[in-house]
């Protein structure tokens, strides 16, 4: 027996077991090799449930009135998203159209499954907490090619929720038709319906950006994004928060050197973790939306503790059921 | 996967990211599971404490720094719960005795004659070194001795399966 290793890891691949504390509102691949083999009554009983399920399933749709079928909502801020409704009200698919909503998204990953005015209400919210949306006027605008009175609802909900927020800003209804609507997303029009060709796009906008690129192309790829967007993001820092005003050197370990005499602790922290996702480039597409996606939560991060002042003014505004409304505060 | 990937999982996780936290499961559950397995020498200890260790992995995700020893930080969780469990069930904890095979698993030919050859010490070795990649010289540290015993401990270790599969054959 020489390879005993191989068989071993073999072994207890084939035993592992399914992970039941993932919410199961977002799949979850986690691989499962099993060849053991069931009991009679285990096949049983997953018949038994299986007749009852495509009873139901049956009975439902073909009793029941036909219901309106999913609807894809956009949101411009500045980062811009889409979320795709059921005929529930519920988010079934949230995409980013830009990286900026990668940061948002990056930061709240619990829209699945929510009620659509919830989720879009704490979208919004985090947008202002992180310095998207301001409070002096700016403009959200929702467009959508299936407008009807749910839309409305969830406009009408986001502008009181800004108002209440004591934000100046208004939300703006942008009706268009499916070809307008496409064009906006960035999807074509082809025999695939708008809302699918929504939950076909990439979790993270970049992956398509990167998809088949080679290493060197790759890494090249991540330098140019790492460098412009971090290096942007910890100038705007100190600038905005710390009204400091440096020049950024190239190298980020000689920024780290020049930050560590600033302050030595949360901001070099989250600076010093960036600095170390843009020396470590990425071997493959998989790694570099890791990195990034790591990347998002320290420029989240960054970019909360920059409008923390901002923010905490209006928190004040909340009234109790909103805040027990978002979704991130029934954490 | 090198520390730093484990660590960006761990730090995603924090985050909510289940994609991530999957990939987590995906990359370390084999190990997780065959180091249980060292303490509790049976699968349905082992499965229900896999659950337990990944949901304290998900819930304690944000306690767990950036740039600090990722492998350390989930196999510490793992081994914490391991010996809760045991302490709690009053059975009996860590000897250097060979445990008797509950007959009743027939996990597989390998992991069943690691149970019967080798004893929990030789069984982790193998595990850490193994599956987690741990060098001889990190696994001493663990586990504070000589490199050398180490060395010596696995040799033998691997060398006692050996035979013991081979006379399986």
């Amino acid at each position: 027996m020489f390879f005993w290793k191989s068989k071993w890891k073999k072994e207890i691949d084939s035993v592992l077991p399914e992970l039941t504390c993932v919410e199961s509102e977002r799949s979850v691949a986690v691989s499962k090799i099993s060849n053991k083999r069931r009991p009679f009554k285990y096949f049983l009983a997953t018949a038994i449930a299986a007749v009852l399920v495509l009873t139901c399933v049956l009975s439902t749709s073909l009793f029941s009135p036909p219901v309106q079928s999913k609807k894809a909502v956009m949101v411009e801020i500045n980062p811009s998203v889409v979320f795709v409704i059921d005929e529930s009200d519920k988010v079934v698919s949230v995409k980013p159209l830009n990286e900026d909503a990668d940061v948002i998204l990056t930061e709240s990953s619990d829209f699945i499954g929510k009620d659509s005015k919830i989720a879009l209400k704490a979208y919004l919210d985090k947008a202002l907490e992180l310095g998207y949306l301001s409070f002096d006027g700016s403009a959200v605008r929702l467009s959508s090619d299936s407008w009807d009175s749910g839309v409305d609802a969830i406009k009408n909900e986001m502008q009181n929720f800004l108002l209440n927020k004591g934000a100046r800003s208004a939300v703006i209804e942008n009706k268009v038709g499916k070809e307008e609507f496409s064009t906006l997303l960035g999807v074509s029009l082809s025999e695939q319906s708008i809302v699918d060709s929504v939950i076909n796009l990439p979790e993270y906008f970049i992956s398509e950006a990167i998809n088949g690129l080679s290493k060197q192309d790759l890494q090249q790829k991540y330098k140019e994004y790492t460098s412009q967007a971090y290096l942007e993001e910890i100038k705007n820092y100190l600038t905005d928060k710390l009204d400091i005003d440096i020049e950024i050197p190239e190298e980020f370990t000689k920024l780290k050197e020049i930050l560590e005499e600033l302050f030595d602790n949360f901001e070099s922290n989250l600076i010093e973790q960036l600095s170390n996702l843009l020396n470590e480039l990425p071997e493959t597409e998989e790694d570099f939306i890791l990195k990034l996606k790591e990347g998002s939560v320290y420029v989240a991060q960054l970019k909360k503790e920059k409008n923390e002042n901002n923010y905490k003014k209006v928190r004040k505004s909340l009234t109790f059921e909103d805040i027990k409304d978002l979704a991130w505060e029934k954490k | 996967m090198s520390e730093a990937d484990l660590g960006r999982l761990i730090v995603l996780t924090s985050r909510g990211d289940n994609d991530a936290f999957s990939k987590l499961y995906v990359k370390t559950g084999r190990g997780v599971y065959a180091f249980l397995y060292t303490y509790f020498h049976n699968k349905e200890d082992t499965e229900d404490a896999m659950q337990t260790v990944y949901l304290k992995i998900k819930n304690g995700a944000s306690s767990f720094t950036k740039g600090t020893n990722a492998r350390a930080w989930i196999l510490q969780i793992a081994k914490n719960h391991a010996l809760n469990v045991i302490n709690k069930n009053k059975r009996e904890v860590i000897t250097d005795d060979i445990r008797a095979v509950d007959t009743k698993d027939n996990f597989g030919t390998v992991t069943d004659a690691m149970e019967r050859c080798l004893n929990e010490e030789e069984q982790r070795i193998i595990t850490l070194h193994v599956l987690w990649g741990y060098k001889h010289r990190e696994i001493a540290q663990r586990l504070d001795c000589p490199t050398g015993t180490i060395t010596s401990k696995y040799k033998r270790a691997v060398e006692k399966l050996r035979n013991a599969l081979k006379e399986e054959k």
